[in-house]
């Protein structure tokens, strides 16, 4: 049996990413005022939704390219589904510079040969069976260390763990080597705002990955690394740069989302205790709870696309070479297409429509994987926790972030057993 | 124009004359059906664009290709008469063809 290889921490093994990353998302509290004031202002407006929030700009894209924000509904999805002329390219800079060949980062056609075989593994029947085979064990192991006490913080107890925990069994990591991964996978983001640190994080996971790739191929098991190796379409294989990019973007992709869109929903409901209520009695609503946490604060607020031509876009004339944010934040609070949209309801006939998991062809690989793991944490949070309310002792959740929302903590209580 | 007929998951119906050559996902979409939600534009990704297709005694309508029945087997709630709305092109035989839309997508 050939050994599993080892991660190479960073050389300042005490540096940790976690603190930086309200450099790279903001702090803000709430920017949807902002972003309706915005809004109200056009679809399409020459800006950098960065600097419009006071952050840094983004240090990987071409200083002279012009920058614009799409506000409205219908602009941002026309944009995510006219992909020949807002390409994807703009990830080239940032996502293309620590992850490598990620599939973010390519236009069709090449895009869609790497994708349809990524696809293959994430369709609804593969995952439905990680739900009980990977999902359940990891957030029952991680509940039994909190439900006898009464009291605990979703967020640093829960939230913040189970989708890691989750990508840790999909690819079959003992968890020790699960801290160091997620350590590299966050610093490698910082690219963008903190170059050299982001480069040797994403250097010692391009040594590792390979070789955790030859000991599968060696070794196959029934993890996610094996399978993927072994998945063809029409006998076309993942090259190994692509794969290895890939489960460089997992961590972020697949983790860093489950963890906020999760907070996102339990934030939302501790603050409606009578939504949260219906809930409990009813599970049937559970999926479109889902989907109006994702419409109402949706983790990620932009997709960048970059434009291959000029383009007469909703009245404004945009030049080739742009840097376009499409604001997806601002598409999920458009009242032409939401009424009261600032308003939370779990029954929202249209919540389904946000532009969270984005549109188009990259449309979100893993959007059915987060509904399972969503699913699964909340229907053991609401069986396991009974009673479960916002601790009044501590001060209310928090959501922070311009570019990435969450709360940092959610204190809460509820009856032990 | 062939005729079709979309059913929302609540009865409500629609009746389109959609364009030869156009794929049947978006002659749903530009007459407004807004069950056939085709998040992902037609690039065969997002399972969204799903229906149930009930053609006339004259009608036909090919085979879905390799990859669209791969993708229909993942679908949720999946018929014997499933297809992806944005794998299937309007042809003068989709004349009369109703397209009964599942209460989910994806
Ligand atoms: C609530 C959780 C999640 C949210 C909000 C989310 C959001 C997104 C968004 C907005 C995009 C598109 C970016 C663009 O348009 O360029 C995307 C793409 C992607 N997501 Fe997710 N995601 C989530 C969970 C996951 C999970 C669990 C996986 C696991 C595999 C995953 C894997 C990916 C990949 C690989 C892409 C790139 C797809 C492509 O470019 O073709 N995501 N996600
Ligand atoms: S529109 Fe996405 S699969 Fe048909």
């Amino acid at each position: 049996m050939t050994v599993l290889p080892k991660l190479r921490d960073l050389e300042d093994a005490t540096f940790s990413p976690f603190m930086e990353e309200s450099l790279l998302f903001g702090a803000h509290d709430d920017p949807y005022p902002f972003l309706a004031e915005l809004r109200e202002k056009g679809p399409v407006l020459k800006a950098d939704y960065r600097t419009v929030m006071g952050l840094g700009p983004d240090i990987t894209f071409p200083a002279d390219a012009p920058h614009y924000m799409l506000m409205s509904y219908e602009a941002c999805s026309k944009a995510l589904l006219t992909p020949s002329v807002f390409s994807n390219q703009s990830y080239m800079y940032n996502l293309g510079a620590c992850f490598g060949r990620s599939v973010s980062t390519m236009d069709a056609p090449e895009h869609g040969r790497f994708r349809r075989i990524f696809q293959k593994v994430f369709l609804p029947q593969y995952v439905k069976e990680w739900g009980g085979s990977v999902v359940d064990p990891v957030v029952n192991e991680l509940l039994e260390t909190f439900i006898h006490e009464g009291k605990a913080d979703l967020v640093n107890q829960f939230t913040l763990l189970y989708p890691f925990g989750v990508i840790y069994k999909q690819l079959d990591l003992p968890p020790e080597e699960g801290k160091i991964f997620h350590k590299l996978a966050v610093t490698q983001t910082l690219v963008s705002v903190m170059r050299d640190k982001g480069v040797e994080a994403s250097d010692k996971l391009g040594e590792f990955f390979p070789r955790l790739i030859a000991q599968r191929r060696a070794n196959p098991g029934d993890d996610l690394v094996s399978l993927l190796v072994q998945t063809e379409v029409d006998g076309e294989y993942l090259p190994e740069d692509v794969l290895v990019s890939f489960f460089r973007q997992l961590i972020n992709a697949a983790g860093d989302t489950t963890y906020r869109g999760t907070s996102v929903l339990l934030a939302n409901l501790l603050k409606h205790p009578d939504q949260m209520e219906a809930l409990r009695q009813d599970r049937s609503l559970l999926p479109n709870a889902i989907e109006e946490a994702l419409r109402f604060d949706g983790p990620v607020l932009e997709q960048s696309r970059w434009t291959t031509t000029d383009i007469d876009f909703f009245g404004t004339h945009i030049p080739a070479g742009s840097l376009i944010h499409v604001m997806a934040g601002s598409a999920n609070r458009d009242p032409a297409k939401f009424d009261n949209p600032d308003v939370f309801d779990i029954r929202r006939p249209n919540a389904n429509r946000h532009l969270s998991f984005s549109g188009g062809p990259h449309i979100c690989i893993g959007q059915h994987l987060a509904r399972v793991e969503m699913t699964r944490a909340i229907n053991a949070i609401l069986d396991r926790l009974p009673n479960l309310k916002a601790d009044p002792d501590m001060p209310p959740a928090q959501l922070k972030g311009a570019m990435m929302r969450v709360p940092h903590h959610l204190h809460v209580t509820f009856d032990p057993s | 124009m062939p005729r079709l007929t979309f059913v929302e998951f609540d009865g409500q119906t629609r009746e389109v004359d959609a364009r030869l050559g156009e794929t049947v996902m978006r002659s749903a979409r530009n007459a407004g059906v807004e069950g056939i939600i085709a998040e992902c534009g037609g690039s065969m990704t997002c399972l969204t664009c799903h229906c149930y297709v009930t053609l006339p005694e004259s009608g036909s309508l090919p085979e879905p290709s390799a990859n669209e029945q791969e993708m229909l087997d993942c679908v949720l709630e999946a018929r014997e008469n499933s297809r992806l709305s944005c794998q299937v092109v309007v042809t003068p035989e989709l004349d009369g063809a109703r397209f009964d839309i599942p209460q989910w997508q994806g």
